[in-house]
């Protein structure tokens, strides 16, 4: 298809050119009123104008290309005014019919071509979030004071939320609550504080209204800790309830 | 059978301390009591039929040396005083000669060793100097590659015989202790002096809180082999595993009654809603809570009859020692002042309970012993880090700890009265140690 339009418009261009200008013969045009013969030199201009692609997907570039004979200048209309001969690179977003003028002493001449724009579709799949990934991106840890087992405010507005999660978003899950300390404490001591914090979690959790079957807890003390420095940034995050999706073949 | 314990002595001292555990308290004899001991180099038998021995003996003359001055008792005189002729058998003792020294000893060491077929065979005598008479004759025979723990067999017996059963010597005992690695915890044991460290546990799980049955052929530990803390028991021998028969997700820090045949534990079982203490068979089977409380109650030991127990509980605020009997009567609180208790450890007579105490406004832990009837506390280390989880020796004169003083945890051993510190493991990562009991 876009070999018979080039192949038109050279065809055409060229018989164009043979008929009308190409050979600059001299055109003799009979005086009416004199009888003399006057030689006119100046002739009329004659546009080649062609595209590198005639069709493109959406967000590609084309290049018009143009030469011309007796012109002084192109006008590619909406694009700008250019020398007789030369190219510029088009991104049309849909598509677009181009129209050049060659402007000369001997008058213009006009082309036009049509750069087709193929809109592909936007290629997005869709799939829903697993239960793990709402699970990681919505159910948080709660945290503890040094020797507490008690849930600070901060710890039951984010049980909420997590209640929340677990009863709406989550209905099928299991969890396991990992109680953890901080190293300041006694190893074995740290083992029963672990086990107090991860079921005050769940214990509130419960009262509103997940199931318990739902929960177990895992003491670690302070066998497992989420930062390794010996300060109080450390030990802080070291003091809490972590939540655990039960993955399938556990369950 | 009953033993008969330690006497130990208690000193009041006049410091003008505030506190009431700033008495000090004394565990070796005073100078002028001291027995004291001529121990001789053994000698090399005259029918060895293997040069190593020189190797061997060399051993023996310097573990069984170490292991009598170990043991808190002796005065162990410089041989460079001793006279020159060697002494290998009961013939060649001359003792007008040692008398005549004015040395004050008591008694007279001596021995010697042979390979013969392979066997490394030792000859022991002890004689008291003044009386003449042999208080001690045995002869030992085995491989030769267990020399040290001859030298140990020996420096029990010499410890038994001449404290008339206040010690039978802890020279052949081990103690076990938990030592951290990237995965996680695995329990090691080792002789009383820090030597023939070996793994106990290769399971890459958190293996924690170790003791000892009473006749020491099993060990029972907290793990998190089948994911949730259970107890397990450890068959020292062979290394079978028996996990604790009782339902629930918690169970931690076990241990054995005198008898061996019940285990008190920090447990969360289906019929509680918080760590309770409980004691039950060693099968699982009647299951009894004795501490019934909403708080956190955790790390039981038994007095040694087996009647009482103390444990730590939070149920007046932070965690504090009280002592309940084994059918939960009301516990009662054991020691009044505040801060963090843990990790208390009945002595052997009964009368003291070990304990590690960071008083209110103190940073570090360091080790106290409390006397049950008086309640009078006594401070063992001081200004030196941490210092936790003690452990009393079988004959109730020492005790091992974890200490942090240089740097990592790392295992300690001292008198009783906070005296004689030793370094005993270097690894870092150590903690939780419990001595075994004696070992026949």
């Amino acid at each position: 298809m876009r070999r018979f339009y080039i192949f038109s418009i050279v065809a055409l261009s060229l018989i164009f050119l043979l008929n009308c200008g190409g050979r600059k013969t001299k055109v003799v045009i009979p005086s009416k009123n004199t009888g003399q013969t006057q030689v006119e030199n100046v002739k009329k201009p004659v546009l080649n104008f062609y595209a590198s692609k005639n069709t493109i997907n959406a967000g590609e570039k084309a290049t018009l290309y143009w030469n011309s004979s007796y012109a002084d200048e192109v006008i590619i209309e909406n694009v700008g005014k250019f020398g007789p001969n030369g190219s510029i690179e088009v991104k049309p977003e849909v598509t677009t019919e181009y129209k050049a003028i060659a402007q000369g002493k001997g008058g213009i001449d006009t082309q036009t071509l049509t750069i087709k724009v193929l809109q592909t579709s936007a290629n997005i799949s869709e799939e829903n979030l697993t239960e793990e990934e709402i699970f990681k991106n919505e159910i948080k840890d709660v945290f503890f004071d040094f020797d507490k087992y008690n849930l600070r405010p901060d710890a039951v507005e984010t049980l909420k939320k997590d209640a929340d999660v677990l009863i709406h978003k989550l209905p099928n899950v299991k969890i396991i609550i990992e109680g953890h300390c901080d190293e300041r404490g006694s190893e074995e001591y740290n083992l029963a504080l672990g086990d107090k914090r991860a079921n005050a979690a769940k214990d509130f959790l419960v009262k509103l209204g997940v199931d318990p079957s739902r929960i177990r807890t895992i003491s670690y003390g302070e066998e497992k800790p989420f930062a390794l420095g010996h300060n109080e940034k450390a030990w802080a995050l070291n003091r809490r309830a972590h939540f655990v999706l039960v993955k399938e073949e556990n369950k | 059978m009953k033993k008969i314990f330690v006497f130990l002595i208690i000193v009041f001292s006049l410091t003008p301390f505030l506190f009431s555990q700033q008495e000090t308290f004394v565990i070796k004899p005073k100078p002028e009591q001291e027995t004291v001991l001529a121990l001789t180099s053994f000698q090399v038998a005259a029918d060895n039929q293997d040069s190593m021995i020189d190797i061997y003996l060399e051993t023996l003359n310097k573990v069984l040396k170490d292991d009598l001055e170990n043991s808190g008792f002796f005065k162990l005189l410089n041989s460079s005083f001793f006279p020159q002729k060697k002494l290998s058998e009961p013939k060649d003792l001359d003792l007008i000669q040692w008398k005549d020294l004015n040395l004050k000893i008591d008694y007279i060491i001596f021995g010697n060793a042979k390979i013969v077929d392979n066997n490394f065979i030792v000859e022991c005598w002890v004689y008291d100097v003044e009386t003449g008479e042999k208080v001690l004759g045995k002869r030992y025979k085995t491989m030769p590659r267990y020399v040290r723990k001859v030298a140990h067999r020996i420096s029990d017996a010499i410890v038994g015989q001449l404290t008339a059963g206040q010690s039978f010597g802890i020279a052949s005992t081990q103690i076990v202790f938990e030592k951290s690695n990237k995965s996680g915890k695995e329990l090691y044991i080792m002789d009383y002096d820090g030597e023939n460290i070996h793994k106990l546990t290769s399971n890459s799980s958190i293996n924690l809180t170790p003791e000892w049955s009473p006749d020491n052929s099993e060990i029972c530990f907290t793990s998190y082999i089948d994911k949730f803390p259970a107890i397990f028991f450890l068959n020292v021998m062979d290394g079978t595993l028996n996990k604790l028969n009782v339902k629930g997700d918690f169970f931690a820090t076990p241990t054995f009654s005198p008898d061996g045949k019940k285990i008190a534990f920090s447990g969360r079982t289906p019929n509680s809603d918080n760590p309770e203490i409980y004691i039950c068979n060693i099968d699982g089977s009647d299951l009894l809570n004795i501490s019934q409380n909403p708080g956190i109650d955790v790390s039981p030991t038994f007095s040694p009859s087996g009647n009482q127990i103390c444990f730590v509980s939070d149920r007046d605020g932070s965690p504090s020692l009280f002592i309940t009997d084994t059918f939960g009567a009301a516990p009662e609180r054991l020691i009044s002042e505040g801060g963090y208790m843990s990790s208390p450890d009945w002595s052997p007579d009964g009368r003291f309970i070990a304990f590690s105490w960071r008083p209110k406004g103190e940073n570090h832990f360091d080790i106290y012993i409390v006397e049950v009837a008086t309640k009078r506390v006594f401070q063992l280390t001081k200004n030196f880090g941490d210092n936790e989880n003690p452990s009393w020796s079988p004959d109730g004169r020492l005790l091992v700890f974890e200490s942090n003083r240089d740097g990592s945890f790392d295992i300690y051993r001292m008198f009783a009265d906070g005296t004689n510190v030793v370094k005993l493991t270097t690894m870092g990562g150590c903690h939780n140690p419990s001595w075994s009991n004696y070992n026949k």
